[in-house]
């Protein structure tokens, strides 16, 4: 039975995920976590142990850049940034998320007594 | 700057490692995770929950902080660390090739170097020995000459060896005839210093050590001339300077006999005197002038050379009667009157010129006038003007009719 409102992530969404919640403006990883988890209704909750690694991974590669400034709280904090390679990263991933989807939908609306629509 | 512009970059290129320290790394994820481990906990206590549990119940959720730690330092410098430790071999290893490399051509430098010194070493013992006196050190071969040595055939011998390449076999037989030649064939005289010279020589530039033994016999024989035995015949010594004057003339050393008879006039003029026939040469071609009058005798010389312009210019037969004391051959018929016209034109031509040369400008007149009254011959008269203004006759063989 599927758990609510912690629904795992399906495999490589998460870097799809944090790029997006990046579209907005510069974020540091509890508001990425944050942002995630009220934009998916609460449905998706991002574990540290994930989210962490994915945001320096996507630093590495250059989809994301940081730098460090004060928090709303007045805390050193540090932020990370969309960038143009990742603004283009973010459109291809959408746009194979958009077919997998559909492509799954497919599958779950077909008849399978009747073989494919 | 260029330098500021350029650097980093080239750097970066060249080492591409992360600015940051791997402590400053630890440091930097650290930080970022507590603070978001801070604000899990101040999320909790803003739904009333008291700070203990807010932050046991955050440590909870957030799991193992020195886990994700680590994850994030790997990802940061973990794979920068590999490109760094490839780097760092490639740079280690182009060093030790190049290290390799240049201890080797070092080597070889070291070793041409050496080379180079014993070849120098060589080449001045080589010169060291021409010049001081070289001991006889010549490669040697078993030859022995035949029980009745003909001269001429070991000569001929010699210039087949050396022509096969038999250099060792050439030069045994170059040094027998040297010195055994004249005492089997007194008419080797000539051939031996001039002929056979020239073929020695031909042989010491294929064979090196041939040039050396030329160059001992040289030394031996100015040796002999300067400090002679105290029982040495003057005619052994004089053959001494004659051997020596004819090596130096192969090899194009005709100062040397200048110089030997130039310490031969200072320190023995009575032998100089006896060898002045075999010096005059060089003497004349290096206008040592003064030097040949001194010697040259002119009023016991020349007038025997206008009997012999007058015994030329009377014909051939009274020229071949008073130059011979048989009856000639065909050949010597053919051949001689010319020869011998030669070379009186040249005697009195070489008389004039030394007595011009020697600043007697009035007698050497003189003496070209006489010489010119025995022989109305137009070359003769060419050659005593000449010798007049300084140009001293070059004996010239007639080519044969």
């Amino acid at each position: 039975m599927a758990r609510q409102p912690d629904t795992p992530l399906l495999q490589g969404s998460l870097d799809m995920l944090v790029l997006k919640s990046l579209m907005g403006g510069t974020k540091h990883g509890y508001a990425v976590a944050r942002y995630i988890h009220v934009a998916s209704g609460e449905a998706l909750q991002i574990e540290e142990g994930s989210l962490y690694p994915a945001l320096h991974r996507l630093e590495r590669r250059g989809w994301i850049e940081s730098e460090w400034g004060v928090s709303e709280t007045n805390r050193k904090a540090k932020f990370y940034r969309l960038t143009r390679q990742g603004r283009g990263q973010l459109k291809v991933e959408s746009a194979a998320w958009a077919s997998a989807i559909a492509a799954v939908t497919r599958v779950l609306s077909a008849d399978p007594q009747g073989g494919a629509p | 700057m260029i330098r500021n512009a350029l650097w980093p970059r080239l750097s970066g290129w060249f080492w591409p490692s992360d600015s940051r320290s791997p402590q400053q790394i630890a440091a930097e994820v650290r930080e970022e995770l507590e603070f978001h481990f801070s604000l899990l906990v101040a999320e909790l206590e803003s739904t009333g929950m008291a700070p203990e549990a807010a932050h046991e119940q955050a440590a909870k959720k957030f799991g193992d902080l020195d886990q994700y730690a680590k994850q994030c330092e790997r990802i940061d410098s973990g794979d920068r660390v590999i490109i760094r430790r490839v780097l760092s071999v490639a740079c280690l290893l182009l060093l030790a090739t190049c290290g390799a490399m240049g201890y080797r051509l070092w080597q070889n430098q070291r070793v041409m170097a050496e080379m180079q010194t014993q070849l120098l070493m060589a080449n001045t013992s080589n010169s060291q020995l021409s010049s001081n006196g070289p001991s006889e050190t010549t490669p040697s071969v078993s030859w022995t000459p035949p029980e009745q040595p003909n001269p001429t055939a070991i000569h001929r011998e010699m210039q087949d060896d050396t022509r096969a390449r038999r250099y060792a076999l050439a030069l045994a037989k170059a040094e027998w005839y040297w010195k055994h030649a004249l005492e089997y064939d007194d008419a080797q005289t000539g051939v031996r210093l001039s002929f056979f010279l020239s073929d020695w020589k031909k042989l010491a530039v294929l064979y090196p050590p041939a040039l050396d033994r030329l160059r001992q016999i040289q030394e031996q024989n100015r040796a002999a001339i300067l400090s002679p035995e105290k029982d040495s015949l003057s005619i052994i010594r004089s053959q001494s300077f004659f051997d020596y004057a004819g090596i130096c003339e192969s090899l194009d050393q005709q100062e040397r006999v200048v110089e030997l008879f130039a310490k031969l006039d200072q320190q023995d003029p009575a032998f100089a005197k006896v060898v002045y026939v075999y010096a005059e040469g060089a003497l004349l071609k290096a206008k040592k002038y003064e030097l040949c009058e001194k010697y040259l005798d002119v009023d016991d010389k020349f007038p025997r050379q206008l009997v012999e312009l007058r015994v030329v210019a009377a014909g051939d037969e009274a020229m071949l009667k008073h130059f011979l004391r048989s009856e000639p051959t065909a050949q010597q018929r053919s051949s001689l009157p010319r020869l011998m016209a030669s070379r009186v034109r040249h005697d009195a031509a070489k008389t004039v010129a030394i007595i011009a040369g020697a600043g007697q400008e009035a007698k050497a007149l003189e003496l070209a006038d006489r010489a010119k009254a025995e022989w109305d011959d137009a070359e003769l008269a060419g050659m005593l003007d000449a010798a007049l203004n300084g140009v001293p006759p070059v004996f010239k063989v007639p080519p044969p009719r």
